[in-house]
């Protein structure tokens, strides 16, 4: 009863933020993302349900509970140098959370729960900048509940299932002008809904050497009679479409996610781990905000071409035991753009992204506490929507820092 | 390993000590040049879109959003001087002792949309502080620029001057260009030559296609000046600022000038069946253009019949002065179906010219306020004639029983004869741009761009050249808002800088005003 409490508790806490490359943000794990996030090979804690299922079965005890939390610290800039324009985000800290707990009735089976923020964003730009047209304000959050089940064929292989049920919440802001006048258009919602699975194989085909291999599903959230909320309309604009709409629909995809890594301890005290993912952004290609009037049932779809594309992340990540306390972890992942200069739109400032990594695992027989800390280097890049005529130059940078305990027990 | 634990403390003091997040170029520390040009001294010439005119009138707010004006504080930035406006008194514009309205603003009216003037409130007095950068003046055609007299407040009441350069006109027999070169300038803009074929087209073709007679004192107001005239006072123009006062320059072209909201904001077909005054009228109207239509049968002229469709919104009817004159044919017929002579007469002469108006018509912005209905003075005409006042009344309906005028529609010729002399002009213009070594600002190409299917868009707002909601025009349907006086301003711009390897940074139409729906 005390762990469902503490789920629920997390749960009221827990907002994410833009992170990664689109709107995933691959912060479920404090020692995952401590290594470079490298993570389905990596079976210390019930974490690994998320990353790869099958890694449930390799954990070493009986019981497994591990739950954490980051903030995120995002600078956007934005500028136009043919105007001379510039503009900052202010983005509120972000602070993704997660919590998973895992047990084994049986030898060879083991049962898990993880709940994740995995996808989400959030940037406030100034309610006046030249960008308000695109948007002023986004905060996207998904939660992902997860049921997971492992089974341990022998030493060396073992796989695992997990069903998504993902709940989602959107509100965006933005500004809508006609002539002379600027209408602000609010849309908000916290029923979205969608669902899932991940399913992964775990093999350890000798003791310094795990492998793992996964994929995550698509989770088409979608968001229905969601509530549409217009500010400042002028009267001789009240009864035009879509100035007169009430509700919305839309969908987003939290795209799938297909992970290979391995890991290799070539003397006692340091672990290397290398993994790549490929991320199905492909799937992302519009975005279709449907505004409803719910009185006449007319309704304006609000399109915005996206044309994201698939892409992988490079992560590598090492672990150094400095004592039998304290181990040291460095990484660095790349992450390239999803979306090409002519479909960038400032409410999901993608860009390449170096990141690197590090923290500092402390262990206390049992109990298990990690600190992670990121910086995440966003390249420079000019952006020029050629839908919107949205322009400039953009470059975001973070500061990612995290707090992690896990207890595993027999 | 005491070595590796030091290389992963190192790596981790160099993650978190923050690094530069600052841009390659940041924008705060861009100085604009001007490249070859010299922007100490900039005079603007041109005509009401230079002056900042806009929503019908030119007024203070509507000078500060002047495209020469922006123009101006953005060369400020590169080594520009003072840009000094003849401001108007006041905030609303016009003449009241002139009787030029103020500006229009757009009001609820009986529930819809309506642009109403503004009375002027400050009579006609000259602009002290002179002299002025920004010498665009009002209604001025490109020969008004070399005319004595243009300025002289003396010739205001009697039309032979123009009240917005005579207040500012340095002398009564100045001129534009003599004004201009008085303030010997480094750097000049020219924008003449857009009424010399807009007065025609927005007076629905009524003047004289000039074209050939290059005499401009034997032109009335709304004729279409002869592109060899034109191009002559262009040319007088750029020799005397370029050769003599040694100023160099942007020369924009004419926008085709049909593109406009004036001409595209009504419909060809706008006589809606669901609107109940005339909904109700159709069947009878069929009924009595049945028998006018048997004799356009009967002729074998079928285009000529007039329908009005019970289902679908109808064209109006017009008279087309191009097409062959059966007025006779139509008396004739009609009598000897036994229709009296006086009858038959006005009839004959009703619909000898007529037809309904199809897509290739552009019917002008003004006319939306009197399709639909009485026309009074024809009303009282026919009654001079003898027809009884019902029946007169019902010959007299604007553009379903009475034909619309020349004055409310142009028809395909005429607006043939404003493109080609809008093509005639922009090939001088072109011409002489390149002879005179000077950036060429193609607001031609601007206005196509504008009125595309995509229109221009600027930060995710779009620009086009639909009637208030295109955001681009102002509500004459002629003149630009302050938004598009902006996008001219960004053409210039563009030009300049290529022209004269100068950095001018553009400006963002959406911080610039526009049309107010209430």
């Amino acid at each position: 009863m005390r762990k469902i409490y503490l789920l629920g508790l997390l749960f009221g806490l827990g907002i994410s933020t833009a992170f990664a490359g689109g709107y995933r943000v691959s912060l479920q794990g404090v020692r995952q993302a401590s290594m470079g996030l490298t993570s389905v090979m990596h079976a210390h804690d019930a974490s690994v349900a998320f990353y790869n299922p099958a890694g449930l079965a390799f954990i070493e005890s009986k019981w497994s509970i591990a739950a954490g939390g980051f903030g995120i610290d995002s600078k956007v800039k934005w500028q136009n140098r043919t105007t001379l324009e510039s503009a900052d985000a202010d983005n509120p800290l972000g602070t993704p959370i997660y919590a998973a707990i895992s047990y084994r009735p049986l030898e060879d089976l083991t049962v898990g729960f993880s709940f994740t923020t995995p996808f989400g964003s959030t940037n406030q730009w100034p309610e006046d900048w030249p960008g308000k047209a695109n948007i002023t304000k986004i905060e996207l959050k998904s939660y992902f509940f997860q049921p997971t089940v492992a089974y341990r064929f022998n030493d060396w292989f073992s796989v695992g299932a997990g069903f998504i049920y993902a709940k989602g919440a959107v509100n965006l802001q933005r500004v809508a002008s006609v002539a002379d006048n600027e209408m602000r258009l609010e849309i908000d919602s916290k029923d979205g809904k969608g669902y899932g699975f991940n399913l992964g194989a775990y093999f350890r085909p000798s003791e310094k050497v795990n492998i793992g291999l996964a994929y995550r599903s698509k989770v088409d959230m979608k968001v229905e009679n969601g509530e549409t909320i217009w500010t400042d309309v002028t009267p001789g604009l009240s009864t035009t479409m879509p100035f007169n709409t009430d509700q919305f629909n839309a969908q987003l995809p939290l795209v799938s996610e297909f992970i290979a890594g391995v890991s290799y301890r070539p003397i006692e005290r340091l672990l290397l781990a290398g993994e790549v993912s490929v991320h199905g952004w492909g799937k992302y290609r519009k975005l279709d905000i449907e505004l409803i009037n719910s009185q006449t049932g007319e309704s304006f779809h609000s399109i915005q071409n996206k044309n994201y594309k698939d892409r992988a992340v490079w992560k590598f990540g090492a672990e150094y035991q400095i004592s039998e306390v304290i181990a040291a972890r460095l990484g660095y992942y790349f992450d390239e753009n999803v979306v090409s200069a002519e479909y960038w739109s400032p409410e999901t400032p993608d860009n390449t992204r170096h990141a690197f990594t590090g923290g500092l695992g402390f262990r206390f027989g049992n109990f298990s506490v990690d600190a992670f800390g990121q910086y995440t280097l966003g390249m420079e890049r000019y952006v020029n929507n050629v839908e919107t005529g949205f322009s400039g130059d953009f470059k975001l940078s973070a500061l990612n820092f995290g707090l992690g305990l896990s207890y595993n027990f027999n | 390993m005491k070595n590796i634990s030091k290389i992963f403390l190192a790596a981790a003091l160099v993650v978190f000590a923050g690094c530069e997040s600052d841009f390659d170029n940041p924008v705060d520390s861009v100085q604009p040049v001007s490249g070859d040009a010299d922007f100490s001294k900039y005079v603007a010439i041109g005509n009401s879109l230079t002056s900042g005119f806009t929503d019908n009138a030119l007024f203070r707010s509507a000078q500060d959003n002047s495209y020469p004006n922006m123009l101006a504080q953005r060369m400020a930035m590169a080594g520009g001087g003072t840009f000094n406006q003849p401001l108007m008194p006041d905030d609303i514009g016009g003449f009241s002792d002139f009787g030029i309205a103020g500006k229009l603003t757009l009001q609820i009216v009986n529930g819809a949309l309506t642009p109403v003037p503004t009375p002027a409130q400050s009579p006609f007095t000259m602009a002290s502080g002179g002299p002025f950068n920004n010498m665009g003046v009002p209604g001025a055609k490109s020969y008004h620029l070399l005319a004595p007299g243009y300025g002289n407040p003396a010739g205001i009441a009697t039309g032979t001057a123009n009240p917005y350069f005579a207040r500012f006109a340095t002398s009564p027999n100045a001129t534009v260009l003599g004004d201009a070169m008085a303030q010997q300038p480094s750097f000049f803009t020219l924008w003449i030559g857009n009424n010399d074929v807009l007065s025609y087209a927005t007076s629905g073709g009524i003047g004289v296609n000039q074209t050939g007679n290059p005499d401009p004192s034997t032109y009335s107001g709304n004729d279409i000046s002869d592109p060899t005239l034109v191009a002559g006072v262009i040319q007088n123009v750029l020799e005397a600022l370029v050769n003599q006062a040694g100023a160099r320059g942007a020369i924009a072209n004419i926008p085709s000038i049909t593109d406009i909201p004036f001409f595209n904001t009504v419909p060809y077909a706008p006589l809606d069946p669901g609107n109940p005054s005339f909904g109700a009228m159709i069947p009878l109207l069929n009924q009595t253009f049945g028998q006018l239509n048997m004799i356009f049968d009967a002729i074998n002229q079928p285009q000529r019949k007039i329908v009005f469709y019970e289902d679908k919104a109808s064209p109006v009817v017009i008279k087309d002065e191009t097409l062959a004159d059966l007025t006779t044919v139509i008396r004739d017929a009609l009598m000897s179906q036994g229709i009296d002579a006086g009858t038959a007469t006005v009839l004959g002469a009703t619909y000898g010219q007529a037809r309904q108006a199809t897509a290739e018509d552009l019917l002008v912005f003004t006319s939306s306020t009197i399709i639909g209905q009485i026309d009074e003075a024809r009303v009282a005409a026919l009654m001079q004639l003898g027809v009884p006042q019902e029946t007169a009344a019902q010959l007299s309906v604007n553009g379903i029983t009475y034909p619309l005028e020349d004055q409310w529609v142009l028809i395909p010729s005429e607006k043939q004869a404003v493109a080609n002399a809008t093509d005639a002009y922009n090939s001088a213009i072109a011409q002489l741009a390149n002879a005179y070594d000077l950036a060429l600002v193609d607001m031609n190409q601007a206005m196509k761009d504008l009125s595309s299917e995509v229109g221009i868009t600027y930060n995710g707002v779009n620009y086009n050249t639909d009637y208030v909601s295109g955001s681009t025009f102002s509500l004459d349907a002629v003149h630009l808002s302050g938004k598009g006086y902006a996008i001219v301003t960004n053409y210039f711009i563009q030009a300049i800088n290529t022209k004269y390897g100068s950095t001018l940074p553009e400006v963002n139409p959406n911080n610039y005003p526009g049309v107010k729906i209430p």
